[in-house]
């Protein structure tokens, strides 16, 4: 006679703590959670093991960096400002998306965080793309890198912003996504405009166009599923007449009719991020006119123009106390100087068309709002500081710098004058 | 009631409907009451402490899981090696997934989880742990991969050469 061995195991599934141990645990487990109580506000110090893995991942690609340049990341020189305005091909280019970014990206806690660095990276590698075409150096090999990178953090974004939506937070996620949806149709803009320049060799801009236009329309679908009373920046480029704008409203019951009752607060809350975007516009138009050249300097004019109409509309709407009307006004408004913001400083930049002159343009693509990228980084070398009262030490994370240099294993690395190895995880304190 | 004092039921609550299992998972893998006790312990400060920073965490249960696993490996560490013998693998077949309900997995019908138990412990303790999360916890091959952060093919392997070892230190000792 045999028995099953699994079902053998199976009745292990009896074996348990007893009650009385079982409650002093708990009771032990109170005092503690007591003592360390919720604090979700205030400083703290990242030790997200995700943080710590995407820091060593972006440097154990560059094993062999310049020592000076570990030793100014590591110990405190921040994230290297200079690589911010770096392209693809440019020696500080790997430092700028796989250590600058890539703390960054540790440091967006929220998804709302993350997915608005997402939509940020992917603006970036759109700009760059951009900005290569226009000086006709957009090589294949480099286009699909771009583009590549490009969806994977247009996709992030998107999923991210789904999830913020099942959380509730239908106002962020519309928000996230049109400015994520403005920014792709002003890349596309510029994509076309730049083939159109380079009629000869512009098959890659052509892929990479494709791939953009490609996304814009989800995204806007995403954007009008979760507000049936906004116009999409598809519904506005169709050039329609303000008559069309309430069939157009009845005919998009997006999933969420009955789920967000436009209030008040919610308009005001609009209007007000519709009117600082707008300002910033202008602040921007302001200061790159005369790098935009005639043409563009025309078509900003009239968008400004457009996008201002669209906020008085709103305010007139909400003194009316027509809220759905005025949401979808300074949603119109926000989404135009979105556009705006990309179109003016990504057409400034490539107006240049100076190959050796990225260091003027500070990239103003990004939100003002966006952290500094002066971030004091302190890395703390050893075990960790942390959690030590009540506990033993727990598995610890050692670094172990070796340095070396020319004389050391001439066979592996002739190529590098000096470098550092380094190994294991890396403990970052960040102030915030 | 406000936020933190929700997320403090919420933990304890956690804690009531898993600390059986996170118990269960150490005391078959360290052999010993007081010290898997010890650990279901500071398996749920440890969290709670990092729960308590405001971290977000997808999965508790995973969280819970990975950071008893955490601690496990920390005290093997501590005791180099362990005191348990590791099976020398020798000659065993690449088993066909997933064969649960075969032949291979019949014992002797004197056998009871208790007279399993220290031939468990002979088992290397990547093949135990696999056991028990996958029979004794009723884990699925996709979660335990999860949890573990290898793909499901490997640890179903695993799984099946675990399951083959142990049918056969049951088979080889007599006295039960």
């Amino acid at each position: 006679m045999k028995k099953n061995l699994t079902h053998i195991l199976q009745e292990g599934h009896t074996h348990t703590l007893s009650s009385d141990k079982k409650d002093a645990l708990k009771t032990h487990l109170v005092a503690y959670m007591n003592k360390h109580p919720f604090n979700a506000g205030g400083v703290r110090p990242i030790h997200t093991s995700r943080s710590i893995f995407v820091l060593f991942t972006g440097l154990t690609r560059y094993k062999y960096m310049p020592i000076a340049l570990i030793i100014a990341l590591v110990l405190g020189g921040g994230t290297s400002y200079a690589a911010e305005y770096a392209l693809p091909g440019d020696t500080l280019y790997p430092i700028k998306i796989n250590v600058n970014e890539e703390v960054r990206s540790a440091l967006a806690i929220s998804p709302e965080a993350q997915a608005e660095w997402d939509t940020t990276r992917a603006e970036r590698r759109l700009g760059e793309a951009v900005t290569l075409a226009a000086e006709g150096k957009l090589s294949a090999e480099t286009r699909t890198d771009l583009q590549t990178a490009f969806e994977v953090h247009t996709n992030q974004a998107q999923t991210l912003f789904a999830q913020i939506e099942e959380r509730g937070r239908t106002e962020e996620a519309v928000i996230g996504r049109t400015k994520l949806e403005a920014s792709l149709q002003a890349h596309s803009q510029l994509l076309s405009e730049v083939e159109a320049e380079h009629s000869d060799d512009n098959t890659e801009i052509g892929i990479m166009l494709a791939s953009v236009q490609s996304h814009i329309v989800p995204v806007g679908e995403s954007v009008a599923a979760l507000a049936p009373t906004v116009r999409t920046m598809a519904m506005m480029k169709s050039d329609t007449a303000t008559e069309n704008t309430n069939e157009e409203m009845s005919a998009n019951t997006g999933t969420r009719t009955a789920h967000d009752a436009v209030t008040e607060s919610m308009v005001q809350a609009r209007m007000h991020i519709a009117s600082d975007s707008l300002e910033q516009v202008q602040e921007l138009f302001e200061k790159f006119k005369d790098d935009l050249g005639t043409q563009r300097v025309g078509e900003v004019e009239s968008r400004i123009h457009l996008a201002q109409s669209a906020f008085a509309r709103g305010e007139a709407s909400f003194e009316a106390k027509n809220y759905a009307q005025a949401l979808a006004s300074f949603q119109e408004t926000f989404a135009r100087s979105q556009e705006l913001r990309v179109y003016i400083t990504v057409g400034a930049r490539i107006q240049q068309q100076d190959a050796d002159d990225h260091e003027d343009t500070v990239p103003e693509t990004e939100q003002k709002n966006d952290d500094s990228s002066q971030i004091p980084v302190n890395a703390s070398v050893g075990s960790e500081t942390d959690m030590q009262s009540d506990m033993d030490s727990t598995t610890t994370n050692e670094i172990e710098i070796e340095a070396h240099t020319e004389s050391d294993t001439p066979d592996e690395h002739d190529e590098d004058n000096g470098g550092l190895r380094v190994h294991g995880n890396l403990n970052v304190d960040l102030d915030i | 009631m406000d936020r933190s004092e929700h997320i403090k039921n919420l933990f304890l609550h956690t804690y009531e409907e898993s600390a059986d299992a996170i118990y269960r998972f150490c005391f078959f893998r360290v052999s010993d009451k007081e010290l898997a006790e010890d650990l279901v312990q500071e398996t749920f400060t440890r969290s709670w402490l990092y729960i308590s920073e405001g971290k977000e965490v997808q999965n508790m249960r995973a969280f819970l899981y990975q950071t008893a696993r955490n601690l496990i490996i920390d005290h093997f560490r501590k005791k180099k090696s362990g005191s348990l013998d590791a099976l020398v693998d020798e000659g065993v077949q690449f088993e066909e997934l997933d064969m649960s309900d075969s032949e291979e997995h019949m014992v002797d019908v004197r056998y009871t989880f208790e007279k399993i138990q220290p031939l468990l412990n002979k088992l290397d303790d990547t093949y135990r742990e696999v056991l028990i999360l996958r029979y004794v916890e009723d884990l699925g091959p996709k979660e335990i991969s999860a949890l573990l952060g290898e793909s499901e093919n490997v640890i179903s392997v695993r799984i099946n050469r675990a399951m083959t070892k142990l049918r056969t230190l049951a088979a080889t000792y007599t006295d039960i």
